[in-house]
């Protein structure tokens, strides 16, 4: 009796010690999660290179390495096409909006109607008054650049930024003259200087002068820029850097997690459990994959596709289209509202919007028909009415993560209370 | 050219298997990894490969008396015996044991390989300290690892081959009695 006593208060120790640490850890509990999916996405690729007999650890370390170069490579090619792009569309997008609001309601400035200049002025930034636009007589929008206030900044920065000479400038000058002084760099130097020289259209030490001062310009922004947003890049960095790190040691020691639970599993249901936490498992590794991989091919032939048509934005649109692909139904329908959009908002050919529909619709059945059963395996066999239905009450309930979500929530959901149905049938529990 | 090759890819051999050899001697096994290698099917498995192994074992603890697992049960998990005697019924109404199982016996195991449910029922006899690997973490590690795999499966042939030998000549024997 005692003893049972005893074990009573124990376990209830170790209940409000679990509460406790819940409060403790609540902070990072979000990135502990995004933590055990990322591991969830890697375990197969670790398993797969461990099977070749390399050590877990090693296996961990080739994967995040292979990672990455993914990622350096990308930055390198992809990320400045999709940043200029987007950078574009977003300016375009903001004037569009600006120009409405300054055509609507009582903020279209009419001026003397016989006057010579026109007879309304509309401002593409109305706030600044800036970018000046007069409608003319024959019903033309003429822009007035002579009349930009003085005290508001141009919408595009210019490139060269002038610097004083400073006492580090003249130190920093004299140094690269040493560097300079070195046998082969002196020999490259002077063939440039040759080259000049001979073709004379083409000013290559200028060039490399206009370089130099730019990223010094640019250089010299750095550290304001690190200053003014130090505590948003301490905490990018911080989930940036705590997720790898914290699946790094998911996947080497999964098993001595699994340890730890399992302790607290009664005989009687430990078989149960290992059955459950399996198909869990399956369920949701075989679902975080496919999301990953048909993101990546679906963005990827979108973007390829659009490029063949001459859709402009074709990167940052295939890349929109991906990741909206994770909405069942309507996901595909996004991305050709926004491969659509482009030709419309940049003006281009109209003609273009039918090879968008069916090319977006040709990605669509290889996806559905090639990459979705090599990915999945098998079809998840949900009437595409409750499909419909669940993306819908996923969306009112939580919005677009609702949308992503519900359906693979409500399937694992479903199978597992299955499998926890004829578990319990078999063991004989109910 | 391709001779000088092969002393030299031979000589890298030589030199991962020198490395290998110098690695497991660095690393120690605890005193619970170290009773795995008690058991027949891991007695040829090196300091990593235990330590490999040892990574998907879970420790279960049974009272006397207690049921480890019911015949006609899905079969999930096979049980290698640390401490203690278990019982191994054929029928479920039977009350004398087909099978007292020991220290360094594993029950269990046989509907791992095969897929069925437990053809038999294990009872805890006294109170039994157990090592739990389940089909589904076995089947990775031998399908991840084929080093490891290949070995305890080796080791799994031979205990079965054995048995069936000992089952054989027992039955040989009696035969003979009786003539």
């Amino acid at each position: 009796m005692l003893k049972k006593n005893n074990r009573l208060f124990f376990n209830i120790f170790l209940f409000l010690l679990f509460g406790v640490s819940v409060v403790f850890y609540w902070n990072i509990l979000s990135t502990v999660i995004a933590a055990i999916i990322f591991a969830f996405i890697l375990n197969p690729a670790v398993s797969y290179i461990q099977s070749y007999g390399v050590s877990r650890t090693l296996a961990i370390i080739g994967v995040y390495l292979i990672i990455f170069m993914t990622i350096v490579i990308s930055l390198i090619y992809v990320v400045p096409k999709v940043i200029t792009q987007g950078e574009s569309i977003f300016s375009f997008i903001n004037r569009s909006q600006v120009v409405q609001k300054a055509m609507g309601e009582d903020k279209i400035e009419l001026i003397d109607s016989e006057g010579e200049n026109g007879i309304i002025n509309i401002y593409l930034n109305y706030d600044e008054k800036q970018e000046k636009i007069v409608l003319d007589h024959e019903g033309k929008l003429v822009p007035v650049e002579e009349e930009v206030t003085p005290k508001s900044e141009p919408l595009i920065q210019p490139e060269e930024i002038s610097l004083e000479m400073t006492y580090a400038d003249s130190l920093s000058q004299e140094s690269i003259k040493k560097f300079m002084e070195i046998p082969i760099l002196a020999q490259i130097t002077g063939y440039i200087e040759y080259i000049d020289e001979k073709i004379t259209f083409i000013d290559i030490t200028e060039e490399i002068k206009n370089g130099i001062q730019m990223l010094k310009g640019k250089l010299i922004q750095v550290p304001r820029i690190l200053i003014s947003n130090v505590s948003k890049i301490v905490s990018t960095f911080a989930v940036v850097f705590m997720i790898p790190f914290i699946s790094f040691f998911i996947l080497k020691d999964k098993n001595l997690f699994a340890k730890m639970f399992n302790r607290f599993i009664p005989n009687k249901f430990f078989e149960l459990y290992i059955t459950i936490t399996q198909k869990i498992s399956e369920l949701v590794s075989s679902f975080l994959r496919a999301l990953v991989v048909e993101i990546i091919i679906v963005g990827v032939l979108t973007a390829i596709v659009l490029s063949f048509i001459g859709v402009n934005y074709s990167i940052l649109i295939g890349l929109l289209a991906g990741l909206a692909n994770m909405i069942p139904y309507f996901g595909p329908f996004f991305g050709v509202v926004f491969a659509i959009s482009s030709v419309v908002l940049t003006g281009q050919d109209f003609s273009m919007i039918i090879y968008i529909i069916f090319s977006m619709w040709g990605v669509q059945v290889l996806d559905n028909n090639v990459v979705y059963p090599i990915v999945i395996g098998k079809s998840t066999n949900i009437h595409p009415l409750y499909v419909f239905l669940t993306v819908v009450a996923g969306g009112y309930m939580f919005g677009v993560i609702g949308m992503i979500i519900s359906v693979p929530l409500v399937y694992i959901v479903s199978e597992i209370s299955k499998e926890l149905y004829s578990s319990l049938k078999k063991y004989d529990i109910i | 050219m391709g001779r000088r090759l092969d002393i030299i890819l031979e000589f890298f051999a030589m030199a991962w298997k020198w490395i290998k050899k110098r690695k497991e001697l660095f690393i120690t096994l605890t005193d619970n990894e170290k009773q795995l290698q008690n058991f027949s099917v891991f007695s040829s498995l090196n300091t990593l490969q235990i330590k490999a192994i040892y990574g998907i074992i879970f420790e279960r603890t049974f009272a006397s008396n207690e049921i480890i697992f019911q015949i006609g049960h899905p079969n999930i998990v096979m049980y290698f015996i640390l401490e203690g005697e278990v019982d191994l019924y054929d029928a479920e109404d039977s009350d004398t044991p087909n099978l007292v199982v020991g220290k360094g016996g594993l029950v269990g195991s046989i509907e791992i390989f095969t897929g069925d449910t437990r053809f038999s029922t294990a009872v805890a006899r006294t109170k039994c300290k157990m090592l739990a690997i389940s089909k589904y973490d076995f089947r990775n590690m031998v399908k991840n690892n084929p080093r490891i795999g290949s070995k305890i499966l080796l080791a799994f042939c031979e205990k079965y081959t054995k048995s069936l030998y000992t089952k054989i000549i027992e039955e040989k024997e009696n035969a003979e009695k009786k003539q």
